[in-house]
């Protein structure tokens, strides 16, 4: 957790004034997805929807050294629930948190 | 009863189809009715985050415009969930939207129309959603004008449209089935007086009954009404020609009777060839006049429904006769005639055909005459032998020829095996030869039965003159 707050605090240190204005991390996906540095979510969801089963809790766009990270928050059909960290401008599946996530997958 | 004419299947393909109209249209306006109201509903609920995303509106000290607190509804946070609002500014789009929205955004179209009250739109969103939007141009504090929007996923409504549709679809399904079962028993009842009619009209075909009876709703009534006076008419008309011929013979048989004594007459003065000459035309007319009317009551007996005689009574009366007739040759007359058994035409007919063929039996027989009867299905069957010489199978189509003697040693006019044949064929009988075993003749005769269940119908005896055969 503390890394997440910390690359909050670092986002809104480092970037410019449209993230400021608002703070949010869906502002900064438009402004990244504008200037082509992510691509759109839908694209990560179905991704998500093709590797693995479950209901999607929670998203969120980090970003760490200039690279954005989805991470998506699920919860598998037996009840756990995982984290996926995917690489928002690639697709590529980064790292996985949770037990249950090799059931998960499709 | 074709499938085209039946007016059952008539009736129930009519019932069918406005069945069929009416839970289709009726399923469609439901469905209509019930998307109405669920939209409605949605726009009422976008009605109340529309209120509360406006009250939350704040510009800060610095001009920029915030949001004071979030909007209450968990949909709002998560990304792409199907419920999402936006601000826009009268030049710059998206000033602020909700989480939900996430690199996406409301594509309002541009209006300006209806700026003081809130209004709808139908707009493509997120992951394709296509979505139901609730928007009004607010002023704020600060002057500044903004176009607040809220947003809500139609999808939720065609969900729920679709599980509604497939409730009302069986239901509806069910609904039908039972309608056109209902309707289905409503027509068989309601074709059971024709149905009725249509048994007692075999009945009276069958000869078991002289008119169409029993109680007909008041539809069928005028039809049973005039059926049966249709029939009675026909009887009258039937039985009036029978009265005719009837007096016709009355009233031939005393110039008939003169003739014969003016025969005698001749005979005693000495004009015997005369009087043969004479005699032998009486006889001739009073051959004809009996075969005409033979004819006549069989055509009226076929006409007529509901004629019908006890074959044993007839046989035993024509046997009792017949041992009469024959007292000096000892000859054994053997009858055996069930019951029950049960002709259906006139009784002088049956006298007529029966007494005939006994007739012609003892006048060939050396000493037995044999008479057996019973039923085979809808006909009488009666046999008939002798231990008389017997016909060569050669001569025997011969045999019925009108005016053909077998032998001009035994008296007789030749006519009666003609009244006999024809009298068969009006009836649509049949008659054939063949060898008895008792050595002669056998006659094989089959005659319509009657149905020994139903009551018998009484029929006035027409006036009826004119010798036996």
């Amino acid at each position: 957790m503390w890394k997440t707050l910390l690359s909050t605090v670092l986002v809104i240190a480092l970037t410019g004034a449209a993230a400021v204005r608002a703070g949010e991390d869906h502002d900064r996906a438009r402004a990244a997805l504008r200037a082509g540095e992510v691509v759109p979510l839908r694209d990560i969801l179905a991704v998500v929807e093709q590797e693995f089963r479950g209901e999607m809790l929670e998203i969120e766009l980090d970003e760490k050294r200039r690279r954005f990270v989805y991470e998506v928050k699920l919860l598998t059909p037996d009840g756990s629930i995982i984290e996926l960290y995917y690489d928002a401008r690639t697709k590529a599946l980064l790292k996985t948190e949770g037990r249950g996530v090799e059931d998960a997958r499709r | 009863m074709t499938r085209a004419r039946s007016l059952r299947h008539r009736l129930v393909l009519g019932a069918a189809a406005w069945i069929v109209v009416a839970l289709v249209a009726g399923a469609l306006v439901i469905t209509e009715l019930f998307r109405g109201h669920l939209e409605r509903q949605v726009y009422a609920d976008l009605g109340h985050h529309l209120d509360q995303l406006i009250a939350g509106l704040e510009v800060g000290p610095d001009g920029t415009l915030g949001l004071a607190r979030q909007l209450s509804d968990p949909r709002f946070r998560k990304p792409y969930s199907g419920l999402y609002w936006q601000v826009d500014g009268m030049q710059q789009g998206g000033i602020l939207r909700s989480r939900s929205l996430w690199d996406d955004m409301l594509g309002l179209p541009p209006d300006e129309i209806e700026r003081d009250q809130a209004h709808h739109h139908t707009l493509s969103g997120p992951a394709d959603q296509s979505l139901l939007v609730l928007e009004r141009t607010v002023t704020l504090p600060s002057a500044q004008a903004v176009r607040v929007a809220v947003a809500a996923d139609a999808a939720q409504v065609e969900g729920v449209l679709t599980a509604f549709g497939r409730i009302l679809a069986v239901s509806f399904a069910a609904l039908g089935l039972g309608l056109l079962a209902a309707a289905g028993v409503q027509v068989v009842l309601a074709l059971r007086p024709l149905n009725a009619l249509r048994r007692r009209l075999a009945e009276v075909r069958d000869g078991r009954s002289a008119r169409l009876a029993g109680d007909f709703p008041g539809e069928v009534q005028p039809l049973v009404d005039d059926l049966n006076a249709l029939m009675e008419h026909d009887a009258a008309l039937v039985e009036r020609a029978r009265v005719q011929a009837g007096n016709l013979a009355h009233g031939l048989k005393t110039p008939l009777a003169i003739l014969a004594n003016e025969a005698d007459a001749l005979d005693r003065k000495g004009a015997h060839e005369q009087a043969a000459v004479l005699r032998e035309q009486v006889m001739r007319m009073q051959r004809m006049i009996d075969y005409q009317l033979a004819q006549a009551r069989a055509a009226a007996a076929r006409e007529v429904p509901g004629i019908r005689c006890r074959l044993g009574e007839c046989v035993d009366g024509l046997r009792r006769a017949l041992e009469r007739l024959h007292a000096g040759r000892g000859l054994l007359i053997e009858t055996d005639v069930p019951d029950a058994l049960l002709f259906r035409g006139e009784r002088e007919d049956c006298e007529e055909i029966l007494g005939n063929l006994l007739d012609n039996a003892c006048k060939w027989a050396r000493s037995r005459v044999r008479l057996t009867a019973d039923s085979e299905g809808d006909e009488v069957r009666v046999l008939i032998d002798d231990d008389g010489p017997g016909i060569d199978a050669a001569a025997r189509a011969a045999a019925f020829e009108r005016g053909r003697r077998m032998d001009e040693a035994v008296p007789g006019s030749g006519l009666g095996l003609a009244i006999v044949r024809d009298l068969v064929e009006l009836y649509r009988g049949r008659i054939a030869l063949a060898d008895s075993p008792l050595g002669g003749l056998r006659v094989d005769l089959r005659l319509p039965a009657a149905r020994a269940t139903e009551p018998a119908v009484v029929k006035p005896q027409p006036a009826r003159q004119g010798g036996g055969p």
